[in-house]
């Protein structure tokens, strides 16, 4: 069943240098439990795709202009301030990239817990104090009781990070939008974050949109993918069949780009050039420049989706 | 919940300088230690003035008309035989309660209006700033003098012309302070659960932009009981026989050469409480702005 599905969505930014167009139609859907991975470089779209969803884009200089992003059959695009502040948080929640700066410094761990249970009163909880303990018991943080009455500050980062993840789940959204959680923090508190993510899921039956450029992550955590390239998606295909059979060049280009220890890392594959300009963007497909395979169509028309079957769709001339 | 709240409500700075690292530093400050010790001194003596001055501060003795300090007078009295110690003394009551008035003032319009500015941006944050530059342009004594010549004389109405005329920086500081905080991840983070505008501004950026309002508010403390005494000394503040320190100044200023304790010691009085409150600035400013010690 479908939980949120993203159609056709538009976004663009004013900017000194001129109108940028940040998503430039970009599809996906995600159901119910299921964890949609989206990677790609750094500004190819990924965190203003969350952030759409939860309609925090700026405005202005920030504008979607075309699409539906339908949320549990609502178009959220619909929807009045007021209304989206009770899906922020009680249905649709977000953690970002950097716990050491997404705790308010100056109220408890506790407090601040409590604040989301306030404003959301989920079902199911009894009185707030006892949700706030059992949501940070339910991140595995040690003696609940007492380290709710600490501050920001005296949690280290990966705590930091649970403690976010409690708030953000004390009132169990149906959906989660993590936004590169773990890129912050060491390598096993990464894999404990992940792994208290996936409980969760688990347990909640929630659906997950999990924004990193970790390749790792993404297989190891992910049923679906989606490879953004530019404001666009290239690929989007069930985790294996991704890694095993990339369709698009982008997606074999990055895949060719992760060193592997059973390899030499002198073979590893280069995409040459860098992300394009988005006031500028190139005509036609927007990865042509930096395509080894790109032919005539690539550079006056934009590929549409191309369904290869089994939910395995790739934005590639090659295919049409 | 009840328990929690009550517990971690109001400590917003309290607990940054009870941590260790900003305590120490406060303490290693000598200046701002001597600062706040003349302070608190000055506190003691402006609750206790009845029990210290000896005199009340209107009591006239024509048998002793400007009387040089003696054991008696230990400031001297003045041409009405009045004792200056006791006038200087019920003086600190006076310089206190409309410097923190003032202050308080000044922090509510420029708080609230720059974090009005800061927050929502826009067309609000061109109009409020521009509003803030055009205030700070005028020299605040002048503009001060003018507002009191059209409102009349008076220590209230001493209060509202100073407190109109130099609320601006809290609105300039507060306004930058904010739009570095609103940038925040918490700040978005509170925003994705749900909080409502107001509730953002007042639970996530309020108590994160007390500190450098905190250490304005103590140095504009000094610059409001020198505006005070200086609109006294003109004759616009207290009136007689108020014994507001400006006011003294002036009442000596006839007899400089031939008594000038009347003088001298509400003159002693403004400088070291000015003096004082700089001191402490100095020091707050240290503890919560490492990038700005100077040593």
């Amino acid at each position: 069943m479908t939980l949120l599905e993203i159609k056709n969505l538009h976004l663009q930014f004013q900017s000194d240098e001129g109108l940028a167009l940040v998503l430039d139609g970009i599809n996906f859907d995600i159901k119910k439990g299921e964890t949609l991975g989206l990677v790609g470089e750094s500004g190819c779209g990924k965190s203003v795709t969350g952030l759409s969803v939860l309609r925090l884009i700026p405005t202005p200089p920030g504008e979607i202009t075309e699409g539906e992003i339908i949320f549990e059959g609502e178009n959220l695009l619909e929807k009045s301030a007021k209304e989206m502040q009770n899906i922020r948080g009680g249905r649709i929640a977000m953690i970002f990239q950097d716990p050491m700066v997404s705790l308010n410094p100056v109220y408890t761990i506790g407090d601040q817990i409590a604040e989301a249970i306030d404003l959301h009163q989920p079902k199911g909880i009894t009185s707030t104090w006892d949700g706030v303990v059992e949501a940070l018991d339910s991140v595995q943080i040690a003696d609940p009781e007492s380290r709710a009455h600490n501050y920001p500050h005296q949690f280290s980062g990966g705590m930091r990070q649970r403690g976010m993840i409690a708030m953000m789940l004390s009132c169990r959204p149906s959906l989660l939008i993590a936004d590169e959680p773990t890129t912050a923090l060491d390598v096993t508190v990464q894999a404990q974050v992940l792994q208290v993510i996936a409980d969760l899921q688990k347990e909640l039956g929630m659906a997950v949109i999990l924004i990193t450029h970790n390749l790792g992550v993404v297989a190891e955590s992910c049923d679906r993918v989606a490879v953004m390239y530019a404001g666009t998606i290239a690929e989007i295909a069930d985790v294996e069949k991704l890694f095993e059979n990339p369709k698009h060049p982008y997606t074999r280009g990055l895949l060719g780009a992760i060193p592997r220890a059973d390899r030499d890392m002198n073979d590893l594959a280069i995409i040459e050039g860098s992300v394009p300009n988005h006031v500028n963007p190139p005509k036609g497909c927007r990865f042509h420049p930096r395509c080894k395979e790109a032919m005539d169509i690539c550079r006056i028309e934009k590929p549409t989706d191309v369904d290869l079957g089994e939910d395995h769709i790739v934005a590639c001339h090659l295919y049409g | 919940m009840e328990k929690t709240q009550e517990q971690s409500s109001p400590q917003t700075f309290t607990s940054r300088l009870n941590s260790n690292r900003s305590f120490r530093k406060f303490i290693r400050h000598k200046p701002a230690l001597v600062g706040l010790a003349i302070i608190i001194l000055l506190i003691l003596i402006a609750i206790f003035a009845p029990v210290i001055a000896p005199f009340e501060y209107d009591a006239q003795d024509f048998s002793s008309i400007r009387l040089p300090p003696s054991a008696d007078h230990l400031f001297g009295t003045d041409k009405y035989g009045r004792d200056v110690f006791s006038r200087v003394v019920y003086g600190s009551r006076i310089a206190l309660m409309v410097a923190s008035l003032v202050v308080v003032i000044e922090l509510v319009l420029g708080v609230t209006l720059g974090m009005m500015a800061g927050y929502f941006g826009g067309k609000v944050d061109t109009l409020i700033s521009g509003f803030t530059d055009m205030v700070w342009a005028f020299p605040p004594l002048i503009l001060a003098l003018g507002l009191i010549s059209a409102i009349g004389a008076g220590l209230v109405n001493v209060v509202i012309a100073i407190a109109i005329t130099s609320w601006a920086p809290f609105s300039r500081v507060t306004r930058a302070k904010v739009l570095s905080m609103k940038e925040r991840e918490f700040v978005e983070a509170g925003i994705a659960i749900g909080e409502t505008n107001s509730s953002i501004l007042a639970r996530y950026i309020l108590p994160n932009i007390i500190a450098p309002n905190l250490v304005l508010a103590t140095l504009t403390i000094p610059a409001a009981i020198l505006t005070t005494s200086a609109l006294s000394f003109l004759g616009f503040g207290a009136q007689p026989p108020s014994p507001d320190w400006g006011a003294i100044l002036n009442e000596g200023r006839e007899f400089l050469r031939d008594a000038w304790w009347i003088s001298t010691f509400p003159g002693i009085a403004i400088l070291l409480t000015t003096l004082a409150f700089n001191f402490l600035g100095d020091g707050l400013r240290d503890v919560f702005d490492p990038k700005q010690t100077v040593q």
